[in-house]
């Protein structure tokens, strides 16, 4: 079972942003890690054969989590979402996979000053409510402001990110706009340049990627006299391409064209189809079906998770039949996943041991338990393909079978071959053919390695003990937050997620200074170039000087989508992307 | 008087998994109208088996039966099930032994009879009403209005009797054949119950077939007696003549095994062995086993030949299925002790 | 009689606010946090705690369970000191931890769909089932008995989840025979709500319908050998009142009283097939409600599901009374 992450998972825990800010204006680059423009306008790039009209479905089990943007904290709701709410930034995607970051409320890309801890925006006029009403620099302020609510002793606002709180400035103990109605949020204010508004945030610390961290829904505006608390979930008032129809959870959602919306105010959304009709509650297999067979909802439909997350297990044999459908109507490629072996560096010790477990292990067979080709690609980098930091090195053999005469020749340097544990959760069968796998292809090299299954209601907190309980070897997998590798290593290694009791996300338990200054060094770097450079420096450290991962694969999405529907795939989301898709011939 | 009822070389077998059940083996009497004849013999012997062959309610199921029922003209083992279903209750109608489950336990006694008079005639349910409560009157049902809407298991034995005698009666059939419908009941009720079936036997010319094996009963209430052993009958005649003089070493035997309460004897009689399994018919006299007197017929051939019934020179209304010469039976069957009337 | 039933009713009373009580003790035994759910992975312990206020799981026990039940009869006001006090009318069952959702409401919305899949399938699975049993019984032996015997086999060996999708697969994906079902409120329109319930009606009555043909066949062989029906045909009943009236009737007491229980249970939902034609009644929402670890909304489901369970009991112990007469306590 592929072990994809829903949401995207973020620590950005109050230390992190200490990044410094050296040099000035971020530059739109091609040499590794995202491309930014300063200066984009809408229209939004179209599909190639878009065509206006239609509706598109949605037929899946689980609703959007939360459509309130103060709310919205996984790929779904982002992916929905933001055709009812845009953020101050965003990532555009052109139709051919690339993705830039571009000014979505914001006309550009956001100006830093005073050392990184002070950011400028311009904002763009022409976006209109959907009643006409003009958004305004007030509104996104409003809207930034209720993540606060999150503070307050009777929140209600509970499930979105809490970024904002850890990176701009509070001076007044503003605690959301329900709880400290005259209270101001002192970090951020508006003000105007010529005749367009700007918003200015005050950072409690320098951030080289503050406008990558604006894409979050977070920085999406709400319009005080609309806003309905706990209810807005239902109720979003939009200033996007569409509006609500009418919405009830967990049963069907109806969005329909709002009015008032300038396709060329927005770089980011296409917005062909007249409607979209949302179903929920409804069986994966009868849905998956639907779209083998392209018949009723599914002709119009496209599919928002990946297919292996809702259905069971898909081998090779099934694959095999599936390719030729995929190929005419779906996505079957990587995601911004990567499944990899975690080794606790403070239980196994002895250095050789560790680069002979990366030399011994078999991702191929391993792979191979858990659905073969569909599970993912093989990889030797902890970033996906196309994010600084990614490179095509080696880890210990080219062959992804694992190099078992290597291993012995590290084994044979080894003072003392400890038993080494790996733990995996005990929820499924094929977790269990997994570890199987690695025990057998470790011991062939002679290392001396146990299994232990951990029941899946304790798994994570196992993985998370320190002492002598804390696990040696364990699977894990990460996606980035935004497409920024600040956003893979530092939340994975920093030493100081590293405690006594228990440990954050860094489980290779890495505590090594001179890998901080690394990473601190590398998030600072605002030259691309140079920056991709550090990062792959950073990815060489972590892997082959101190072996404290072994990367396995980076994981594949299968979405489907149907005959008559064209779309991309939106790699934040992991999903179809909602912005760009298209019915191509809307009489059907 | 013509016969209303004549039943000739009657043969009911019912396949079972071991075999062949012969409950009866060619049997044969007459009734005739207005008169009652008694059917005596022990469990197994096959009496009920023959009131269900003549009710017809043996069609339809695995039993194979043979021979000719006559019922007043109409034969009644060539019927088919609907024309039995037209004659059951208007033309002849039975009454059971065990009244409490005979009579349905979630419907009203009186709704039960009035449905019965409903089906054969085409009346409202008020006018069936009314001839049910009749009915329970008739059969000296006290309250009969109120009784109506009883159940079975809120009437007492006694009551529940003469209710199914009214559901019987219902439709003034012309024959009623009665199985064992005093066995259950004690003494006093019996007689009361003895007394209703006379009453209307006198005022509506009813035929009646008593089975039982009480001898007591049969003494007091049939013309005629017919006793039946494995199957067949083995002794036919009137009551006087079959209890006062036997002439089968069967009814002797049940005459002699019952208790004289005047003498002074401590020992019961009785018959010893047991009835024969109805699986494997004897090739001769059923009886023979246990016949003390089998050694009295010359070349011992109670054991391979079948005897028929034929007549006493003395009393031609009197049959007798057995080898032992006319004087042999004089001299042997003598009254041990046996009920007179 | 009537004061069978007043007592019957108040220990009915009783058992629920009981399964109330254990529900809401086995939930507070359960290690996972709810408002973590809520927040999501990034929550810092003092929004947690926050969360927590505002559902009000950061009282005692008892404090909840006494204003659970008060909330029950009186409109209660969560965190009724600050700035935004929550109102909940009474029947109050709290707001749904997920969605926010006015539990009440919820379940009113969702019950009409359960109602219709209980009472068209239990409808078609007591009359199909009940039919084909008696023509087992009164044809025994014979071929229609062993069709029908192996059918009642056949189809009670299945489990709605294998059926479900196969039928989806086959009447609605690839052959387009019945339309996907929905459902669409009878006051709508009749014929697109049976339509829309047909496929699960029948799925579910398949496999229950084996059971009552078993059952009934079973009843039926036994009453048809007794006396009574012998009196009744030797009485000269035509033989369709014989078979239905007297024969059945004598049959039917244990069938309709297991009815009535299984009906009970599945007013609470059938979780399964609901799940497997997306029908969103009752049971899909428990099932969520549970994954989800959503209290209020797992408290909901039980007390609906309970209380039906609960009532068709009481239903089916006075029915009793009602289908045997020596049971009765009059006179």
């Amino acid at each position: 079972m592929k072990r994809t992450r829903t949401a995207i998972v973020a620590v950005l825990a109050l230390g992190t942003a200490s990044l410094i800010m050296t040099s000035v204006a971020p530059v739109a680059n091609a040499a590794g890690g995202l491309a930014i423009n300063a200066k984009a306008v809408g229209p939004a790039p179209a599909l190639a054969g878009t065509v206006k009209g239609g509706t598109v479905n949605y037929t899946g089990k689980s609703d959007v989590n939360h459509l309130d943007p103060s709310r919205c904290y996984d790929t779904f709701c982002m992916n929905i979402g933001r055709l009812l709410w845009r953020t101050l930034t965003a990532i555009q995607l052109d139709g051919k996979g690339k993705q830039t970051l571009v000014g979505d409320i914001a006309s550009d890309v956001g100006t830093p000053s005073n050392g990184g801890k002070t950011w400028t925006f311009k904002l763009r006029s022409g976006i209109k409510w959907q009643d006409g009403q003009p958004v305004t620099c007030a509104d996104l302020k409003y809207g930034i402001g209720r993540t606060w609510d999150q503070d307050a002793d009777s929140v209600v606002l509970t499930g979105g990110t809490s970024y904002p709180q850890a990176t701009i400035e509070n001076t007044a103990g503003f605690k959301g706009p329900y709880a400290t109605p005259t209270k101001d949020l002192s970090g951020v204010s508006c003000g105007t340049s010529g005749s367009v508004e700007t918003i200015t945030f005050k950072l409690l610390t320098a951030a080289g990627d503050f406008n990558f961290q604006t894409t979050m829904p977070n920085y999406a505006a709400v319009r005080k006299d609309k806003d309905t608390g706990v209810n807005y979930d239902n109720q979003v008032f939009s200033y996007g391409p569409y509006q609500i129809q009418s919405r009830i959870k967990k049963d069907k959602t109806i969005l329909v064209r709002n009015t008032y919306w300038d396709a060329k105010t927005d770089p980011i959304r296409v917005a062909a189809p007249d409607k979209i009709d949302m179903l929920l509650g409804q069986d994966s297999v009868n849905t998956n079906n639907l779209y083998i067979e392209d018949t009723g909802r599914a002709v119009n439909g496209i599919a928002n998770g990946p297919l292996t997350q809702n259905v069971p297990l898909i081998y090779d044999s099934e694959m095999d039949a599936l390719q030729p459908l995929f190929e005419k109507r779906g996505y079957y490629g990587k995601n911004p996943y990567v499944t990899w072996l975690a080794i606790n560096v403070q239980k196994v010790t002895d250095l050789n041991l560790r680069k002979a477990i990366q030399c011994a292990l078999n991702v191929e067979g391993m792979r191979a338990t858990v659905g073969g080709k569909s599970a993912g690609d093989f990889t030797s980098s902890l970033a996906p393909e196309g994010i600084a930091g990614y490179s095509k090195s080696t880890v210990c053999s080219t062959s992804p079978k694992g190099d078992v005469a290597k291993a012995k020749e590290y084994m044979a340097k080894v003072k003392t071959n400890k038993e080494v544990t790996f733990v995996y959760s005990n929820a499924t069968k094929d977790a269990e053919n997994e570890a199987l796998s690695l025990q057998s292809s470790l011991t062939k090299a002679g290392i001396k390695i146990k299994i232990k299954p951990i029941d899946s209601t304790e798994y994570y907190t196992i993985l998370e003990q320190q002492g002598a309980d804390a696990p040696d070897l364990m699977l894990y997998a990460w996606g980035y937050d935004w497409p920024n590798a600040s956003t893979i290593y530092p939340p994975l290694f920093r030493s100081d997620l590293v405690g006594t009791d228990v440990v954050g996300e860094n489980k290779s338990r890495v505590t090594d200074k001179t890998l901080d200054a690394m990473m601190t060094k590398a998030a600072a770097e605002t030259n691309p170039a140079k920056a991709n450079a550090a990062w792959v420096a950073v990815e060489k450290y972590i892997v082959n000087t101190i072996a404290a991962v072994v990367p396995m694969y980076q994981d594949k999405t299968l979405l489907w989508r149907g005959s008559n529907v064209g779309a991309q795939y939106n790699p934040i989301a992991n999903s179809n992307d909602w912005a760009s898709v298209y019915i191509k011939n809307p009489k059907l | 008087m013509s016969n209303f009822l004549e039943v000739k070389d009657l043969k009911v077998a019912f396949p079972v998994e071991a075999g062949v059940v012969h409950a009866v083996n060619g049997l044969s009497f007459n009734l005739e109208a207005g008169k009652s004849l008694g059917i005596v013999g022990e469990s197994g012997s096959g009496k009920s088996v023959t009131s269900l062959a003549i009710m017809g309610l043996l069609k339809e199921s695995s039993a194979q039966v043979s021979g000719q029922i006559n019922l007043d003209g109409q034969d009644l083992i060539a019927a088919s099930e609907n024309d039995m279903r037209k004659i059951r209750s208007t033309k002849i109608s039975m009454i059971f032994q065990d009244s409490l489950a005979a009579l349905h336990p979630y419907f009203r006694v009186g709704k039960q009879i009035a449905e019965v008079y409903k089906a054969h005639n085409n009346v409202s349910k008020a006018e069936a009403k009314k001839r049910a409560i009749e009915m329970l009157d008739r059969v000296g049902i006290p309250e009969p209005d109120k009784r109506f809407s009883d159940y079975p298991h809120q009437f007492s034995g006694g009551m529940r009797q003469r209710a199914m005698i009214a559901m019987a009666l219902v439709c003034n059939p012309k024959f009623l054949i009665a199985d064992e419908p005093t066995t259950a009941l004690d003494v006093t009720v019996q007689a009361q119950i003895l007394e209703l079936l006379k009453s209307v036997q006198k005022e509506f010319n009813t035929s009646i077939i008593f089975i039982t094996h009480d001898l007591g009963v049969i003494s007091e209430f049939a013309d005629d007696v017919l006793v039946m052993y494995a199957g067949r009958a083995v002794e036919k005649g009137s009551v006087v003549e079959v209890l006062t003089k036997p002439q089968h070493p069967y009814s002797w035997g049940l005459l002699s095994s019952i208790p004289d309460l005047d003498s002074h004897v401590n020992k019961f009689n009785s018959i010893p062995g047991t009835p024969p399994s109805m699986l494997k018919l004897a090739s001769g006299c059923a009886f023979e086993p246990r016949c003390e007197f089998k050694s009295n017929v010359a070349g011992g051939k109670c054991a391979s030949q079948l005897p028929e019934l034929h007549s006493l020179a003395e009393s031609p209304t009197q049959e007798a299925r057995c080898f032992l010469s006319d004087a042999d039976r004089k001299r042997l069957l003598t009254p041990r002790q046996f009920a007179g009337n | 009689m009537f004061k069978y039933f007043i007592k019957r009713t108040a220990t009915a009373v009783v058992l629920l606010f009981v399964v109330v009580f254990v529900t809401f003790g086995l939930f507070m035994a359960v290690p996972a946090d709810p408002a973590k759910l809520s927040c999501g992975k990034t929550c810092s312990e003092e929004t947690k705690a926050n969360i927590r206020h505002a559902m009000e799981i950061d009282l005692p026990f008892t404090t909840q369970y006494t204003r659970f039940v008060k909330g029950l009869f009186v409109d209660r006001y969560y965190n009724k000191g600050s700035q935004q006090p929550r109102k909940c009318e009474a029947p109050c069952l709290g707001f749904s931890f997920r969605t926010d959702e006015n539990v009440t409401d919820v379940l009113q919305r969702r019950a009409p769909t359960t109602f219709s899949l209980a009472l068209g399938a239990s409808l078609i699975w007591l009359i199909g089932g009940v039919l084909l049993g008696m023509v087992s019984a009164l044809r025994r032996g014979k071929t229609v008995d062993k069709v029908v015997q192996s059918f009642a086999l056949f189809f009670s060996s299945l489990q709605i989840y294998l059926i479900g999708w196969v039928v989806s697969l086959y009447f609605v994906i690839k052959h387009h025979i019945i339309p996907t079902p929905t459902y669409v409120s009878p006051f709508e329109s009749v014929s697109k709500w049976a339509a829309g319930m047909l496929l699960p009606w029948l799925t579910l009555a398949l496999i229950s319908m084996a059971g009552y043909a078993r059952l009934t066949r079973a009843g039926m062989l036994e009453t048809l050998s007794e006396d009574y029906v012998r009196t009744a045909r030797s009485n000269g009943l035509k033989k369709g009142r014989v078979q239905f009236k007297h024969a059945l009737r004598g049959a039917i007491t244990p069938i309709i009283t297991i009815f009535g229980l299984d009906l009970g249970a599945l007013m609470g939902g059938a979780v399964i097939t609901e799940s497997t034609f997306g029908l969103k009644g009752i049971g899909t929402l428990s099932l969520e409600a549970v994954y989800e670890l959503d209290l209020p909304l797992i408290i909901g489901t039980v007390i609906f599901g309970a209380f039906f369970i609960i009532m068709a009991n009481l239903i089916v112990d006075m029915l009793y009374a009602a289908l045997d007469p020596k049971v009765r306590i009059t006179k």
